[in-house]
């Protein structure tokens, strides 16, 4: 049972916050409260809290309001803007919170096509971004998660793209940003902070402020306007779902062995041919073609078939960047470090066609929009509700096949699942410089049991993993990095110690969304 | 379909909360003026009036962590019921929202019983088998003298209480297409009642299958084994509602967009051209609800002289008009405000018409234009037809 009680001053409180947004956008009914008691994560579920408040403030002026109040009561703010988060990052932590919802910041202020850059606030998503820059030959790389997701949040929270081998981590996207502090203080950052100039440049003088921004989980403010790097787009004005683009081609190659995967995956991110490379599981394709569940279902029975083809395979998408004929020299690039890596390149319309003779609903021609405007990603929560990356580690890409076998042993000893309700990929980043490795559980959303089951492993992994495998569990990705889950391992313990001076700095009331990263 | 939300518990609890069900696909996204897909969250902005809100909701009644309030009530009943959302949502995690909210209303009559805007239309209902307190008697009014009827028809042209009292019309260009086109065909009256919808749409489900019990029997009494609609929530009601409860109806249903193509296809007919710039709106009903998109478009393309300009917003991810499930009676502001964006869309399309094959859409249209000044024609889609057929 979650607890909806009120504060001593609450009629105070509501009524001074009234006053900054207006009657229509405050309220504090149970049932607009309940809403934003939990998301999908077991974090959340397993302690809803709902807000006292809910806000929706429309600029930045009055988002500096209401942290004034905040300080002057103590009141905890919690901000959610798309709210596709499945971190218990936007969910209250603590009784009392001021929930600031930012659907009302929702304006692409300009894009600037000379300068391929766009300044947004913070509820446009990617979808939106991305209609309105293709228009205009440029574009921004959709996440791997729904293109429905905050442009702006998901860069602060170090979200990623598919096009990460090609254009690195998105936050490297951020050019300028405008953000109001805890204490309700504007900090305009590179060269946007010189008024006038314009925002066309990441670095102002004296330290990079947006650093300590991205990764903090909103506990050090909030970001109400974000200027973005834009890259080159010639797949024309539309994205048409049914057509891969047509600056695009897409190749699968499989592999009879892991060593030699990893080997091609090397070769093919330095080779700076493609936008992805990704080795792909074999349960996210099962989840993620189907158009119906029960066709993933009678799918998922068929994974043996698939397996030999499925179980080291890569997907590589060579685009033209600024040309079309750039496709013609990637895919020979591609095929030519298949050969050298023994790999087998299987055409994309081939092995759809193959895959298509295996479930009645596929849709594999769909599925290669989702790289560019992902739409279907949430289809992995279809099995059993919840989903949840248990262990995401960013290491050298010679060390992936060592946390492959590290997750598999590990999975052994789980205690719910099945063994094949799990999956893993492994993503070069940044032209092979490091890659991202995933392993995800998918857990039933209604079993306290399996929640607590998850957490438990995470936190398992965490530290096998430290310990054995020398690699960087506690990267700046935010859902591993939850404190429930990483806090039996030291080195944790002393960041944060070191980071609270920084959290004090900027909060010394503590009220910015408490209890996620930094916590007393 | 409805749902029972105790065994749905489960489900409900596995929405992901993506978020998908804010917006139309984003496959086919073209602009971000026009990219919205559920009325009611656009409008009210609240997480709450979004679907995945709504499913916490739903949950936190079934956990008893809420009780009804105004507010909930407002979330409840100020939606269209389009089935945005769900159209979203079946491409995706398979929550169902649609199902959910219209099992919610059911939950909230249940326990309060119907909000004073829908008890005000059961009422008429119940006494004049229509919801806009008109005279039983006065159904027919609209019909010309010089259509045909044939008793004896096994076809029949189900009016609707819409067309017969507010957008006599299309029932009046219907019936002329009907014998335009040399078919025979029968009406229910004084034995056709209103067809339950706007009952069944605001959770007054037992006295809607009252009217679905009267409407079957005088359906079965005539000997009809093909009934025709211009109505597209009548059309919805019978072809979907109506079999969750008595299964096989034992009677073809058609829109007659569908009854048309169908006999296009069969017979060669001549149409008078209609040289405009249409765009057409898919009603809610007719659409996500029945899945027929394509028949209203191949009527026009069988009319020479029409140019069809879609709008960005089209079938499974076209935007509600915004009159339906008990919203234009208790809350028409918001049938306006989400009428005027659909406009607006229009508008966008340069086209000279704006036509669909709803009554209930086309009047929603007409009372939002006096307020949002457009520069196109309003015009029902049978209307068109009529022009070309004569």
């Amino acid at each position: 049972m979650v607890e909806l009680s009120k504060s001593d001053s609450h009629p105070e409180v509501y009524s001074k916050l009234e006053r900054i947004v207006g009657k229509e956008y405050i309220s504090d009914d149970p049932s607009i409260l309940i809403v934003h008691s939990r998301d999908q994560s077991p974090f959340a579920n397993l302690k809803p809290i709902p807000p006292e408040y809910v806000v929706l403030p429309e600029s930045t002026e009055q988002i500096q309001e209401i942290m004034k109040i905040s300080n002057e009561y103590k009141i905890p703010v919690v901000v959610q803007n798309t709210g596709v988060n499945a971190s218990g990052a936007c969910v209250p932590s603590e009784t009392g919170s001021i929930l600031m919802h930012l659907r009302r910041l929702n304006q692409i202020i300009e894009i600037d096509d000379l300068n391929m850059s766009a300044t947004i606030q913070p509820y446009v998503s990617y979808a939106e971004l991305q209609v309105e820059t293709m228009k205009t030959g440029l574009w921004l790389p959709s996440p791997a998660a729904p293109s429905t997701v905050g442009v702006v949040s998901n860069m602060l929270f170090c979200g990623m793209s598919w096009c990460m081998v090609k254009y690195g981590y998105e936050r490297r996207s951020i050019i300028c940003m405008t953000w109001v502090t805890p204490k309700g203080e504007i900090i305009k950052t590179g060269s946007s902070a010189i008024e006038n100039l314009g925002n066309f440049w990441w670095n102002g003088p004296g330290p990079d402020l947006k650093g300590i921004l991205t990764g903090a989980i909103g506990e050090l403010g909030i970001c109400t306007e974000m200027t973005v790097k834009l890259y080159p787009w010639v797949g024309g004005s539309r994205l048409k779902p049914d057509e891969v683009a047509e600056n695009t081609k897409m190749l699968a190659i499989s592999f009879s062995s892991g060593e030699r995967m990893f080997k091609a995956l090397q070769e093919l991110s330095r080779a700076d041919i493609a936008i992805f490379v990704a080795n792909m599981p074999i349960v996210w394709s099962i989840m993620g073609m189907p158009k119906s569940l029960k066709s993933s279902k009678e799918l998922w029975e068929k994974r043996k078939q698939l397996e030999p083809i499925l179980k080291y395979f890569v997907l590589v998408g060579i685009q033209g960047i600024t040309s079309i004929k750039q496709l013609d020299y990637g895919e020979k690039v591609v095929k030519q470090i298949a050969k050298e890596t023994r790999g087998m390149v299987i055409d994309f319309e081939i092995m759809s066609g193959a895959a298509a003779q295996l479930s009645p609903d596929l849709q594999p021609e769909k599925s290669r929009a989702e790289f560019f405007r992902a739409k279907v990603s949430p289809r992995i929560m279809r099995f059993k509700g919840g989903f949840m990356p248990a262990f995401f580690p960013q290491e050298p890409i010679e060390k992936a096949l060592k946390s492959e076998e590290l997750m598999e042993n590990t999975l052994k000893d789980f205690p719910i699942h099945p063994q094949d309700l799990y999956s893993s990929c492994v993503v070069p980043v940044d032209m092979g410089h490091f890659g991202l490795h995933e392993l995800d559980i998918f857990y039933d959303q209604n079993s306290p049991e399996e929640l607590e089951a998850c957490l438990e492993f995470a936190g398992k992994i965490q530290k096998l993993s430290q310990s054995q495998q020398d690699t960087w569990p506690p990267h700046s990705e935010w859902r591993s990095y939850h404190w429930d889950v990483v806090k039996d391992i030291p080195e944790f313990a002393i960041l944060k110690s070191k980071t609270e001076k920084i959290k004090n700095l900027f909060d010394p009331n503590r009220i910015m969304n408490p209890g996620k990263w930094f916590k007393e | 379909m409805t749902v029972d939300l105790n065994e749905y518990y489960k489900i409900i609890r596995n929405c992901s909360k993506c978020a998908m069900c804010r917006n139309m696909s984003p496959w086919d996204m073209q602009s971000k003026e026009f990219k919205d897909i559920c009325p009611s969250g656009t409008r009210f902005l609240f997480e709450a009036y979004f679907a995945p809100g709504k499913m916490e909701i739903t949950r936190a009644l079934l956990d008893n962590e809420i009780q009804y309030t105004d507010r909930l009530e407002h979330i409840i009943f100020a939606c269209p019921l389009c089935g945005g959302c769900q159209a979203q949502c079946e491409e995706v995690n398979i929550i169902n929202p649609l199902d959910v909210m219209q099992d919610l209303r059911k939950k909230y009559v249940k326990a309060k019983g119907p909000i004073p805007a829908h008890a005000k239309f059961a009422k008429s209902i119940k006494e004049l088998h229509n919801p806009y307190n008109e005279p039983h008697e006065n159904r027919l009014d609209w019909l010309p003298k010089n259509i045909t009827i044939n008793e004896d028809a096994k076809i029949a042209y189900f009016v609707g209480c819409t067309s017969s009292y507010r957008r006599e019309e299309i029932a009046k260009a219907t019936v002329n297409v009907l014998n335009s086109l040399g078919l025979e065909f029968n009406i229910l009256h004084p034995n056709e009642w209103c067809c339950g919808s706007p009952l069944f749409m605001t959770g007054q489900i037992d006295a809607g299958i009252k009217l679905m019990n009267h409407n079957l029997e005088a359906i079965k009494e005539k000997g009809i084994e093909t009934l025709v609609f211009s109505c597209a929530g009548c059309y919805k009601t019978f072809k979907e509602t109506y079999p969750q409860y008595v299964g096989d109806l034992n009677c073809k249903v058609y829109h007659f967009t569908e009854f048309l193509v169908e006999y296009f296809r069969k017979k060669e007919i001549k149409l008078k051209a209609f040289p405009k710039s249409i765009t057409y709106h898919d009603p809610c009903h007719l659409g996500r609800h029945s899945k027929v998109y394509e028949a209203p478009r191949e009527v026009l393309k069988q009319i020479p002289g029409i140019k069809l300009i879609e709008m960005e917003r089209i079938k499974e991810n076209a935007w509600c008009c915004g009159a339906g499930a008990g919203v234009s009676s208790a809350y028409k502001d918001f049938a306006y405000w989400t009428a005027s964006q659909r406009l607006k869309e229009a508008e966008s399309t340069g086209a000279e018409i704006l036509t669909t094959s709803c009554p209930f859409c086309i009047t929603n249209f007409v009372e939002a234009s006096k307020i949002s000044n457009v520069s196109f024609e309003i015009i029902p889609l049978i209307k068109i037809l009529e022009e070309a057929i004569k």
